[in-house]
C-alpha cells in the first residue's frame, strides 16, 4: 500500500527513473555482446597490405631506434625494452603471415630488432640502414 | 506537507549525526496515513533492506546486499537543512555501523590515523 | 594576492593531471595515422570537459552536493544505481589501464619484469595514498605530469607543416577509411571527457568547502586549467603526426610516445617524456580509484573525504584500497594494458549519457541551485554537449568493430 501510494502521487519522479534506466540496460548488454566479440576476433589482419603495413611500421620504428641507440641520445634500458616490445608486436603477427617474401623480409626484421636489443658491438648505425631498407622492401611489397 | 514534497525533499537524502558525521541516506520512509490533518512521516528507514520499497532494482539491489532495516523515530530529526540533521550521534541510533566495522579493519592497518 | 597565487597552482596541477593514459594513447595514434586532421576532435573533447566540470563544480558550490549525492537525490534511487554501477565500471577499468600504463613506462626506465612492476605499482599508489597528505599528492603528480611539455618542444623541433596544423583544427571527414577515422573522433572526445576526472573534480570543491562566491574561482579552474591541458594534448598529436606519419609508423606501443620526444631531443626528451608520462597516468590512476570511492560513499551515504585520514571515513578507505586491488588483479592477467586503455574510453563513451544528464538536469534544478541555475550561456554548451555525448555513445561500439579498434 506504501508502494502504491508513493507510485501514483509522485509520476515525474517514476518517469525519471523509467526512461534512462531502460537505455542503461540494453546499453550494458550491448556492451558486454561488443567486448566478448572484440576479445574473439580481434588484432591479427589477414590481409596482406595490413599485414605489410604494420611489418613495414616495426621495421621503421626499429630504424629509428636503432639511429638513437648509434648517436647515443637514448639509455641502454629503453633500446633493450622498446626492441623487445617490437619484436613481440611481431611476434603476434608472424604465425598470420603466409606470403613467402613477407615472412622472410619479418623474420629478418626480428633478427635486426634482436641484435639491438642484445646491443650488438658491429654497431646501431648499421642496424639503423637494415632496418630503413627493410622498411622500404616491404613498402614495395604491397601495392 | 503533501506527499509529493515530501519525497522529494527527503527521500534519498544524506542523513548526519549530532556530531555532523554521515551516517547513512534516507532509503525510505515510513509514513501514518490516518493521522488527523494529513499523512505524516513516522519512521525513516535506512539500510540495504528498506531499498525493496524502491521499484525493481531497489529490489534486486536489496536481494544481493541483504542487510537490515534501521527505524529512525521522526522525532529524532532537528532540522532537514542540506541533509537530514539528526539530534542523536549514529551510534546511539544503530546508524554508521557499516563505518565501524569497517573501521575496525582499517584501524589494524599501521598509519591509519596519520 | 595568495588566492591568486593558489589559484594558479591549483590550474598549473590541473593542467599536468589532464592527460592520462587514454589521452597519450589516443593522440598519439591519431597523429600517427591521420596526422592533424583531428585537431579539432581534441578541442571538441576539452569543450565538453570544460561544460561538465563547471556545471558539477558549480553544483557542488551552490548546493554542498557532489555528483552522486546530487543525483541520487534528484533523479533517485533507480537511476542513481544504474549510472554508479555504470560509472564505477568504467572507473574500474580506467583505473586499470593506468596502473598498466604505470608498469609499462617503469620497465622502459629500468628494465624490470612487467608483473613485478605491476606489483610495485600497486604498492606504490597504496603507500602514496596512505601516507601522503592529499595536497602533497596533487602537486607531485600535477606537477610531474608538466615534463609532458616536452612534447610541445618537440612539435615545435619537428618543423611540421604549420599550414596543416592549421587546417586540422577545422572539422572535417580526412582522409582514408571512415570508420577509423570515426573511431578516434570518439577515442579523442572520450579520453577528453572521462567521467573520473568530474567526479572527482566536484567531490574536491565539496571537500574544499566552497560556496557561490567560488563560482568564479570555479570557471578560471575549469577554462584555464583545462584549456591549457588541452594544449598537451595537441602537442601529443602534433608531434606524433610530424614524425610518426612520415615513416608510416603506428602507434601501439608506449614506447613509441617516447620515440616521439626522443628523436628531436634526444636523450633529454626521452627521460622528460618517460618521466612526464608516468607522473601523469600515476596521478590519474589516484584520481580514478578515489573516484571509485567517492561515488559509492556518495551513492550510499557514508562518511568520505580524503582529508579525513583514512581511519576517519573507513568505507571510504576500504573503497579506495578495493579499487587498486580490483584493478590490479584485471591487468596483472596480463592483458595488453594498451587495449585496456582503448576499451576503458570506449566504453566510458558509451557510458557517458548516464553521467552527464543527471549533472546537465541538476544543474538546472532551481530548487536546488537558486539563482545560479544554467543560464542561456550554460544550457546552450550544455546542450549542444548532450548531443554530442548521446551520439558518440551511440556510435561507440559500432565503430569499434567497423574500425577493427582503429586498425582498419
Amino acid at each position: 500500500m506504501f508502494l502504491a501510494i508513493r507510485s501514483e502521487r509522485i509520476p515525474s519522479g517514476a518517469w525519471i527513473s523509467c526512461l534512462p534506466d531502460r537505455h542503461g540496460s540494453v546499453r550494458r548488454s550491448a556492451s558486454l555482446l561488443a567486448l566478448l566479440a572484440v576479445a574473439a576476433g580481434c588484432g591479427t589482419p589477414e590481409e596482406l597490405s595490413k599485414q605489410a603495413e604494420e611489418v613495414q611500421s616495426v621495421a621503421a620504428e626499429g630504424s629509428l631506434l636503432a639511429h638513437a641507440a648509434s648517436e647515443g641520445s637514448t639509455t641502454g634500458v629503453f633500446t633493450r625494452e622498446h626492441a623487445k616490445a617490437l619484436r613481440k608486436l611481431l611476434r603476434k603477427l608472424r604465425p598470420a603471415i603466409e606470403d613467402r617474401q613477407l615472412a622472410g623480409l619479418a623474420d629478418r626484421t626480428d633478427a635486426a630488432l634482436e641484435r639491438l636489443e642484445v646491443g650488438d658491438e658491429r654497431g646501431p648505425g648499421r642496424l639503423e640502414e637494415e632496418l630503413s631498407s627493410l622498411a622500404e622492401a616491404v613498402g614495395q611489397l604491397a601495392p | 506537507m503533501n506527499q509529493v514534497d515530501l519525497a522529494l525533499g527527503l527521500l534519498d537524502h544524506q542523513l548526519v549525526d549530532s556530531d555532523g558525521q554521515e551516517c547513512g541516506k534516507v532509503d525510505d520512509l515510513e509514513l501514518d496515513l490516518k493521522a488527523a490533518g494529513g499523512p505524516r512521516v513516522t519512521e525513516i528507514l535506512v539500510g540495504p533492506a528498506a531499498w525493496r520499497g524502491r521499484g525493481r532494482l531497489g529490489r534486486l539491489a536489496a536481494a544481493l546486499v541483504g542487510g537490515q532495516t534501521v527505524h529512525v523515530p521522526w522525532a529524532e530529526v532537528v532540522r532537514v537543512r542540506a541533509g537530514v540533521e539528526l539530534g542523536r550521534p549514529a551510534s546511539e541510533l544503530r546508524l554508521g555501523r557499516g563505518d565501524e566495522r569497517a573501521l575496525r579493519l582499517v584501524e589494524r592497518i599501521p598509519g591509519a590515523g596519520l | 594576492m595568495s588566492k591568486i597565487f593558489s589559484v594558479a597552482l591549483g590550474i598549473i596541477a590541473a593542467i599536468g593531471g589532464f592527460v592520462d593514459i587514454g589521452d597519450i594513447v589516443f593522440n598519439v595514434a591519431a597523429g600517427a595515422t591521420f596526422g592533424y586532421q583531428l585537431l579539432w576532435a581534441v578541442v571538441l573533447g576539452v569543450g565538453g570537459i570544460i561544460t561538465y566540470a563547471e556545471m558539477s563544480g558549480r553544483v557542488a558550490a551552490v548546493s554542498g552536493r557532489a555528483v552522486f549525492d546530487a543525483v541520487r537525490e534528484r533523479l533517485g534511487f533507480g537511476v542513481g544505481l544504474v549510472a554508479l554501477v555504470a560509472g564505477q565500471l568504467v572507473n574500474l577499468l580506467t583505473l586499470a589501464a593506468e596502473v598498466g600504463g604505470i608498469a609499462l613506462v617503469l620497465q622502459l626506465l629500468a628494465g624490470l619484469p612487467y608483473r613485478a612492476l605491476l606489483v610495485l605499482a600497486v604498492l606504490a599508489l597504496g603507500l602514496v595514498l596512505w601516507l601522503m597528505p592529499f595536497e602533497w599528492i596533487e602537486r607531485v603528480f600535477g606537477y610531474g605530469g608538466l615534463c609532458l611539455l616536452v612534447f610541445a618542444v618537440a612539435a615545435i623541433k619537428l618543423n611540421p607543416d604549420w599550414g596543416a596544423v592549421a587546417h586540422g583544427f577545422l572539422p572535417s571527414t580526412g582522409s582514408g577509411d571512415l570508420a577509423v577515422y570515426g573511431y578516434y573522433v570518439v577515442g579523442l572526445v572520450g579520453a577528453a571527457m572521462i567521467p573520473y576526472e568530474v567526479y572527482f573534480y566536484s567531490s574536491g570543491a565539496v571537500e574544499e568547502r566552497w560556496t557561490a562566491n567560488d563560482l568564479g574561482t570555479n570557471r578560471a579552474n575549469v577554462l584555464i586549467g583545462y584549456s591549457l591541458g588541452g594544449l598537451l594534448s595537441f602537442a601529443l598529436m602534433i608531434s606524433a603526426g610530424a614524425l610518426l606519419l612520415p615513416h608510416g609508423i603506428s602507434a601501439e606501443l608506449l614506447g613509441t610516445t617516447a620515440l616521439v620526444a626522443q628523436a628531436p631531443l634526444g636523450t633529454v626528451g626521452l627521460i622528460l617524456a618517460l618521466i612526464g608520462t608516468l607522473f601523469a597516468i600515476s596521478g590519474a590512476a589516484i584520481d580514478s580509484a578515489f573516484s571509485g570511492a567517492y561515488s559509492a560513499a556518495q551513492f550510499f551515504g557514508w562518511r568520505w573525504g580524503k582529508y579525513r585520514h583514512n581511519a576517519g571515513a573507513p568505507r571510504f578507505t576500504l573503497a579506495w584500497i578495493a579499487m587498486l586491488v580490483l584493478g590490479f588483479s584485471i591487468v596483472v592477467t596480463g592483458v595488453d594494458p594498451i587495449l585496456v586503455t582503448e576499451l576503458s574510453v570506449v566504453f566510458s563513451v558509451v557510458a557517458l549519457p548516464l553521467t552527464y544528464i543527471p549533472i546537465l538536469l541538476v544543474a538546472n534544478d532551481t530548487a536546488y541551485m537558486g539563482a545560479h541555475a544554467n543560464g542561456k550561456l550554460a544550457n546552450t554548451f550544455g546542450i549542444f554537449y548532450l548531443v554530442v555525448v548521446m551520439a558518440i555513445a551511440a556510435a561507440a561500439i559500432p565503430l569499434l568493430l567497423l574500425s577493427n579498434m582503429g586498425q582498419g
